[in-house]
């Protein structure tokens, strides 16, 4: 065989204008409710995100003082996907452009 | 954190209750699909509440699988519990071990966290949640969710979990259920729940009251107990007596004359009877069953009982149960319950 010519040449259409689809960073918003106990929360955050103890402690009482927490923070099917995992453990997520 | 499993101590009329309520929750959810059930919706909640387009999109893509997996996590916790759902008039109140396999533990949490959060979502919808707990037949939904929320009680963990110390949580045994399973603690005290009986007058209406364990907590917001001042209300002095489950009545002291300084006020006597619950019947007073409590409340005749020491015997007891009065099937436990309030009554030291 060796080396040979490619057999055919796709005629490609690339895109390099990125500029039209910007990395804009989404965040997860998990907003207090009354019925989670905080110790759930907590253990949400760590099995869920793998946080330690302490930032998932943290997060929950800023969930519980302030109402709300961003929980994590990426592109925005990431974060749509963290928020259905939120959904499915009762929390209340919601997502935004981060810096909105 | 899952590493291992987990054991919890339940009877199986226990297990048999709360598989009702996760039936109901699976009821809810199917029946929910369409839309327009705030519990259902509260179940699956729009990421983008700013954003109708988006929310949309995304509910499409979503909400059925969504929906499935609640289902699904009913259904490994039913599975779970269906070990000890049989009933069986000796067993029914002895406790057994539960084990819970660390790959089923987050389906019964996600499954009860769902519950509460229908449980939240009924009670919000009804009015007269929060001093009044709805009896069974005043309630919108008629079932044992909605009951299940009138026997919640208030702060029970502020003391205990310093993380917990919020005063709206739902259903007692639920949480204990939880509980155990985030923090396995082996016995979590509950508040005794009674209801108060009022001095042989029929036509009174009997009360849910909740004692509470911690006096503190209440005194520390400077304001009258809701149950002390529903009782107040109610006609505080002609109640003389709570009773609790299984059999066990205690004594309300006196409520002041209306001319005189004589007897005490509502709160301290609700405390009077509180220490005297909390004395006579520890630990296992949680076990607060819907069925008895509901038959308690419902039941006529309860406080036709000429004399105390008659009442204080037999009084809230199922035995004369009403067969058929519900209509879900409870009648196949009331066997069970009767069989038990024996035993408790045999156990427990009345007044």
């Amino acid at each position: 065989m060796g080396m040979s010519a490619p057999i055919a040449t796709p005629d490609l259409d690339l895109d390099l204008d990125l500029a039209a689809a910007p990395m804009e960073p989404w965040q997860v918003v998990v907003w207090n409710d009354p019925v989670n106990l905080m110790s759930y929360v907590v253990r949400v955050f760590r099995t869920y995100f793998g946080y330690s103890q302490e930032h998932a402690n943290r997060l929950m009482l800023a969930v519980h003082h302030d109402g709300h927490a961003i929980v994590a923070t990426g592109p925005r099917e990431t974060m749509e996907v963290h928020a259905q995992a939120m959904h499915d453990y009762g929390l209340w997520a919601t997502v935004r452009k981060a810096g909105s | 954190m899952t590493d291992t499993n987990i054991v919890l101590r339940m009877a199986p009329v226990e297990a048999d209750q709360l598989a009702r309520l996760v039936d109901e929750l699976k009821n809810v959810i199917a029946s929910g699909r369409d839309g327009g059930d705030p519990a259902v919706s509260r179940l699956t909640p729009s990421p983008y509440p700013d954003d109708r387009t988006a929310s949309e999109e995304f509910e499409a893509s979503t909400r059925d699988d969504l929906l499935d997996r609640r289902a699904a996590d009913a259904e490994t916790m039913l599975s779970g519990l269906s070990g000890l759902r049989s009933l069986v008039q000796d067993e029914a109140f002895e406790e057994r071990d539960l084990r819970i396999a660390a790959e089923d533990v987050d389906p019964w949490m996600r499954t009860l966290t769902a519950l509460r959060l229908v449980l939240a979502s009924r009670l919000a919808s009804s009015t007269s949640s929060r001093n009044r707990p709805a009896t069974p037949s005043s309630s919108t939904t008629g079932s044992a969710i909605a009951w299940s929320c009138s026997c919640r009680p208030r702060t029970p963990w502020a003391d205990r979990s310093r993380n917990l110390d919020d005063s709206r949580r739902p259903p007692s045994r639920i949480i204990a259920i939880e509980m155990r399973l985030l923090l396995t603690r082996p016995s979590i005290p509950v508040w005794p729940i009674g209801v108060a009986v009022p001095r042989e007058r029929p036509g009174l209406p009997r009360r849910l009251v909740r004692l509470h364990p911690h006096p503190h907590v209440r005194k520390g917001r400077g304001r009258r107990s809701e149950d002390a001042a529903a009782l107040h209300e109610d006609g505080a002095s002609r109640i003389d007596r709570v009773a609790l489950r299984n059999g066990v009545v205690l004594p309300v002291p006196p409520a002041p004359r209306p001319g005189g300084a004589e007897g005490m006020r509502s709160e301290d006597r609700l405390e009077r009877v509180r220490d005297a619950a909390v004395e006579s019947v520890p630990a296992r007073i949680d076990r607060v069953h819907r069925d008895e409590l509901d038959r308690i409340c419902t039941r006529p005749g309860i406080d036709d009982h000429p004399r105390e020491s008659r009442l204080a015997r037999t009084a809230p007891t199922v035995d004369q149960h009403d067969r058929g009065t519900r209509a879900d099937g409870a009648h196949i436990i009331d066997d069970q319950t009767s069989g038990a309030t024996q035993r408790d009554r045999d156990r427990v030291v009345t007044s």
